[in-house]
């Protein structure tokens, strides 16, 4: 806990322009990594996890916009710095795997030399051959049999699973410091995202790289995360050592989210869902973003009234943002 | 026959041709679903399930074999007999964005089948209509919205009114949540459980979402390149899958709580084979039991004891563990 962090997010606010008005996609964020560590940002749709990502990197589209924040990493603040310094760092010192691997793979190249290409960008001092043979490196290490000779492919010939490999051997082709992984497994069968999670971890126990594990998946965080921020309508309402989050809870949007999540162990009952759906965040609101879904709220004024903050609760590290997070969730759970 | 059945699914085959050889998606699937029963038929992609799905309600016609409902069959059916008989057996989608015509109202699109049917009259039409919103869980006065209008999960609780809308015994399920938020996916969950008690529903339930499927199904069939491996009781096949598949999918299914992590073991496949290697177990390529026999001889899904049935020639050998 006392070492300096990798990366330092604080009150990230992303807006985008959209014909009916702005959509506030974040709001608020803080969120930090130190070095090795896995953080999960754990989230639905819309809740803005994907969107920090490609804030963070500069790779918003146009109609998105960072209007407040600082994103410190390495003494400087990513938010601050011009295209050609951030494309130094996208790739080098940060990298990104996306959920699909085959729109993220160049159809008509060679995979090989997709990799190759990703040393060359960062290290013109690389010849050809050195590149070619540091690719087919990466990609026997990311656990792609025969690499050599499958270096020759396209990727059309390779099947989901052996493309995600690809991904993380191009994003860890120039021993990044972070590895920033969006969905990276949601495309994949259930067999296969578990090779690819094995991958993930035994890569970071080789290249010591941080990782941020954006996913939905609640099963993928508790078998790989060390810690979680859980973002609910572009705020992060819970963060917690993943054995505290899960143990003990202390917002009601992830201790629905908890119960809601059927196993295939334990018992049976499914718990009462939470009700209504994910905000829109076309507005703003003033109060609590989760209060029209909240069992806890029960009719009280200051949930409407006034926003929490996410706040330290008992456990070192472990902060939510619920004006009533000391109350018992037991009648909930 | 027995009384309580009601869906016989023998020998069902749906090749797809293709340069180099047809696409044997579905090769010889037979299957029973009780009245009110749900059997869940989960596999990974490319497993063959949807299009066994289509093949049954004949959204897709088959190569061969035979489906039978309540007793007809319903592949010897002529489009006009279809039309009729499609009354009992209707099919939820996936995506119910995609399946929702955009420019009728989600009212209009419950009352379509209605309309198809003759069933329409104008004043039980309406009160049916509100009903069926009722029933699903949606204000009715929503129905003069636009499917864009509404939430994912709104959305899918339309597609199910209009597969409701005709009384059906049968209801397809096509990875009915796996396009919904985690929080909006167990109200559906929970739906479709209460709506099957309630109106004695029975359901076939494809889902590539074991956890999903253990919530809802009776019984469980598990799908792998064209074939079933496994059919079992849900808690059997859950707590004692037989199928070296079966175990390495469970085995796979991350699971929402991180104590004793450390000590999970999966049951390992090898990595998938290029080519389909002809005759023998198709699994064989990936499985870490294989044996010559294997390799000559494809097992048949024999009975295992009592409620479970698997197609494998080595369900006594213990498989090495990583």
């Amino acid at each position: 806990m006392g070492e300096e962090p990798l990366l330092e997010v604080r009150d990230l606010s992303v807006t985008f322009k959209v014909p009916g008005g702005t959509v506030h996609a974040v709001n608020g964020l803080d969120l930090h990594v130190s070095p090795g560590e896995v953080l999960g940002v754990v989230g639905e749709s819309g809740c803005g996890k994907s969107v920090t990502a490609l804030a963070l990197l500069g790779l918003l589209p146009p109609t998105g916009r960072v209007v407040e924040g600082t994103a410190w990493f390495k003494g400087r603040d990513l938010f601050r710095l011009s295209r050609s310094e951030l494309r130094q760092i996208r790739g080098r010192d940060i990298s990104m795997v996306f959920q699909d691997p085959l729109t993220s793979l160049h159809p008509g190249m060679r995979v090989g030399a997709q990799v190759a290409e990703a040393l060359e960008v960062h290290d013109s001092s690389l010849s050809r051959r050195a590149a070619a043979q540091r690719a087919v490196e990466l990609l026997d290490l990311v656990g792609i049999p025969d690499a050599a000779l499958r270096a020759n492919d396209h990727p059309h010939l390779w099947s989901g699973g052996m493309r995600q490999r690809a991904m993380i051997a191009m994003a860890i082709a120039n021993k990044p410091a972070l590895i920033i992984a969006d969905e990276p497994t949601t495309a994949l069968d259930v067999t296969v995202q578990a090779q690819i999670l094995d991958v993930l971890g035994d890569i970071r126990q080789e290249t010591g790289a941080a990782l941020i594990l954006i996913t939905h998946d609640l099963g993928v965080v508790a078998e790989v995360c060390d810690r979680v921020v859980v973002v609910y309508g572009g705020r992060g309402v819970e963060t917690a050592s993943v054995h505290d989050l899960f143990g003990d809870p202390r917002h009601p949007y992830t201790s629905g989210l908890l119960a809601a999540v059927p196993r295939i162990d334990g018992p049976l009952r499914l718990h009462d869902p939470i009700p209504g759906h994910p905000p829109t965040l076309l507005d703003n609101p003033t109060g609590c973003v989760f209060a029209d879904r909240c069992s806890r709220r029960a009719g009280r004024d200051r949930c409407v009234t006034e926003c929490p903050e996410l706040r330290p609760m008992d456990q070192p590290g472990h902060r939510a943002a619920c004006h009533f997070a000391e109350e018992a969730l037991s009648e909930r759970r | 026959m027995t009384s309580d059945e009601l869906l016989r699914v023998e020998e069902l085959v749906k090749h797809f041709p293709a340069p180099g050889g047809p696409v044997r998606a579905v090769d010889g699937v037979s299957l029973t679903i009780r009245r009110g029963e749900t059997l869940g038929l989960v596999g990974e992609s490319g497993s063959g399930k949807s299009t066994l799905a289509r093949c049954i309600v004949r959204l897709i016609e088959p190569t061969a074999g035979s489906v039978e409902l309540d007793g007809v069959d319903l592949l010897g059916a002529h489009r006009r007999q279809l039309r009729q008989l499609r009354r009992h057996f209707q099919i939820v989608f996936q995506d119910p964005y995609a399946s929702l015509n955009p420019r009728r109202s989600v009212g209009d699109t419950v009352a379509a089948p209605l309309h198809v049917h003759g069933l329409y009259d104008a004043e039980g039409g309406e009160r049916r209509i509100v009903e069926l919103f009722e029933l699903v869980g949606l204000d009715p006065s929503q129905r003069r919205r636009f499917p864009h209008e509404l939430s994912g999960g709104q959305r899918q609780r339309v597609g199910i009114a209009r597969a409701l809308a005709l009384n059906p015994k049968l209801l397809v399920l096509d990875e009915p949540v796996s396009s919904l938020d985690v929080s909006v996916r167990a109200q559906i969950i929970v739906l479709l459980d209460r709506l099957q008690r309630e109106l004695g529903l029975a359901y076939l339930l494809i889902a590539h979402d074991l956890a999903v499927v253990r919530q809802l199904a009776d019984r469980v069939a598990v799908m792998y390149l064209g074939k079933l491996v496994e059919v079992a009781d849900r808690d059997k096949l859950f707590e004692s899958p037989a199928h070296p598949y079966t175990q390495a999918l469970l085995s796979a299914v991350p699971i929402p709580d991180p104590e004793g992590r450390e000590n999970r073991r999966r049951v390992l496949l090898v990595e998938r084979a290029e080519t389909g290697s002809s005759g023998g177990c198709r699994f064989r390529p990936r499985c870490r039991k294989a044996t010559q026999l294997c390799e000559d001889e494809e097992p048949a899904l024999l009975p295992l004891g009592e409620d479970q049935e698997c197609s494998c020639h080595h369900t006594d050998m213990t498989v090495p563990e990583g």
